[in-house]
């Protein structure tokens, strides 16, 4: 026990560090981070209370937390509870979340198989029109691996807390994931990966390969795109046709009567 | 195997020290050894998200947001082949001009088509999408008039009637008509959320013989029929 609560400790203090490192100098009022909870360890729910009131419950795995609103808060005397119980897994004390830039947090397992906590800053550069971005992360208890896109090596020797990232053409690949430097066994996949126009798509390969519970959890972040700078659509005058439309020709119609009738005006005008 | 109940009590812990700022506390010893099962997530039978009702909630819980769950769900990974293949506008006498999917070229600008037919962003939103499904045209072309030569003829209440490759047709409704400097394409012509509408983009305003380009883009709007 004590030595989980000593990698716990460590894995907090990083925490803090990752943080004190990502805030902003105090300037914007409303909150400009995006920070997403993610709970990456099978077989656990849990809950959470800040100040002995519920902020969310029954936080299982595969869920997702949106914190971005609390940005830049600090959250008084919180405790994490087993789900549904009230024994205190943990006595956390006064947090403070950071206050801008992109993260996700992933409780996972490290390549042990011990509990981890990795602080992940989430690449939101401008993506080029028709790419997306595929992010793969490793935060599985299983060693390094390489990830195979349609069966030719993307990321090689991607370690426990490391990622692989490229921005690829959009469409659909098949993603597999297997020892380094070998073609299988696959451990996970293959799975298809849709990659969309402008889209961020990471994907965290979790679980335990010793307990054949790997699996992968996705996430998405939207609008990195980049649209057409502009549409030209003619190169040279129209012509003086009479039209296809409808409206045109019964405006035609309507002019070559009205000069029926000036003519018509005209030449009595001139028999006068 | 001690493992694995450690790693389930220690991830309780975990999802405390994702948020902590500071290291564990010792109230967390007595948890851990009560669940030594993988099985089921919950220890507690009565567990099942409800709240308990002696368990005030927090101000902050309506700040914090539960997008549901992360776990990878092929199905929202499956290749919609569905791609716009003709249109037809009766009001303009467009029958059935086909439809091109169509990127970007070399100078970052959408790579239309001639002047017979009509490019579709094949980037952005599919028909019936949320967003706008952008199909842009001519107005002319070489000297020859293109396919949206007469597009600023529409008026709100037109038809439009887009024909898919799954032999299907979706119909709308022209809901108004803009022009913008060739510059200054509206934001919400890339749109990717929201009712599913359509944009039919062309050239307008005056025609710059110098630079062989007009001023101006016309856009037509619409809406599902």
């Amino acid at each position: 026990m004590s030595r989980t609560l000593t990698r716990l400790a460590a894995a907090a203090a990083l925490t803090a560090v990752a943080w004190a490192g990502t805030a902003s100098p105090a300037s914007a009022q409303e909150p400009a981070a995006r920070i997403h909870l993610l709970h990456g360890i099978p077989g656990v729910a849990v809950d959470v209370e800040a100040g002995g009131e519920a902020v969310f419950e029954n936080f299982e795995f595969g869920d997702t937390q949106d914190l971005s609103a609390l940005a830049g808060q600090t959250l008084a005397g919180l405790q994490v509870k087993a789900a549904g119980t009230d024994t205190v897994a943990i006595d956390a004390g006064d947090v403070t979340l950071p206050a801008s830039g992109n993260h996700t947090i992933v409780a996972h397992l490290d390549a042990e198989g011990d509990p981890a906590l990795a602080v992940f800053t989430n690449d939101t550069a401008t993506i080029a029109a028709g790419q997306g971005r595929l992010t793969v992360r490793h935060a599985a208890a299983a060693p390094a691996v390489d990830v195979l896109a349609n069966g030719s090596p993307a990321f090689t020797n991607v370690l426990n807390g490391d990622e692989g990232k490229a921005d690829l053409p959009v469409g659909t690949i098949s993603a597999s994931v297997v020892p380094t430097g070998a073609t299988e066994p696959v451990v996970i996949g293959p799975a298809d990966l849709g990659i969309e126009d402008g889209t961020s798509l990471i994907v965290y390969a979790v679980g335990s390969l010793e307990d054949e519970s790997l699996t992968v959890l996705t996430e998405t972040i939207t609008g990195l795109g980049t649209a057409p700078a502009a549409i030209q659509t003619g190169n040279s005058p129209v012509t003086d046709d009479a039209g296809w439309s409808f409206t045109t020709v019964a405006a035609l119609s309507a002019l070559a009567g009205a000069s029926v009738l000036g003519a018509r005006r005209l030449a009595v005008a001139r028999t006068r | 195997m001690t493992r694995v109940p450690r790693s389930l009590v220690a991830s309780a812990l975990l999802a405390a020290a994702a948020l902590s700022g500071c290291g564990a506390g010792g109230e967390g010893a007595g948890a851990p050894e009560a669940q030594p099962t993988t099985e089921a997530p919950a220890p507690a039978a009565g567990a099942s998200g409800a709240p308990d009702p002696e368990r005030p909630t927090s101000p902050l819980a309506g700040q914090v947001e539960e997008l549901g769950s992360a776990v990878y769900d092929p199905g929202e990974h499956v290749a919609d082949a569905v791609a716009p293949t003709g249109l037809r506008i009766d009001a303009l006498g467009i029958s059935g001009s086909a439809v091109i999917p169509v990127g970007i070229d070399d100078a970052g600008e959408l790579d239309v088509p001639g002047a017979a037919d009509v490019g579709w962003y094949r980037y952005g939103p599919r028909p019936g999408e949320p967003g706008v499904t952008v199909l842009a045209a001519h107005i002319a072309f070489d000297g020859v008039d293109g396919v949206f030569r007469h597009l600023d003829d529409l008026r709100p209440g037109d038809e439009v009637v887009v024909a898919l490759s799954d032999g299907t047709e979706r119909r709308y409704r022209i809901t108004e008509l803009t022009q913008n400097p060739k510059s200054e394409l509206p934001p919400e012509l890339w749109a990717r959320d929201g009712t599913p509408r359509l944009a039919l983009v062309t050239c307008g305003g005056s025609f710059d013989r110098s630079r062989r380009s007009y001023d101006d883009n016309v856009i037509a709007w619409a809406e599902p029929a």
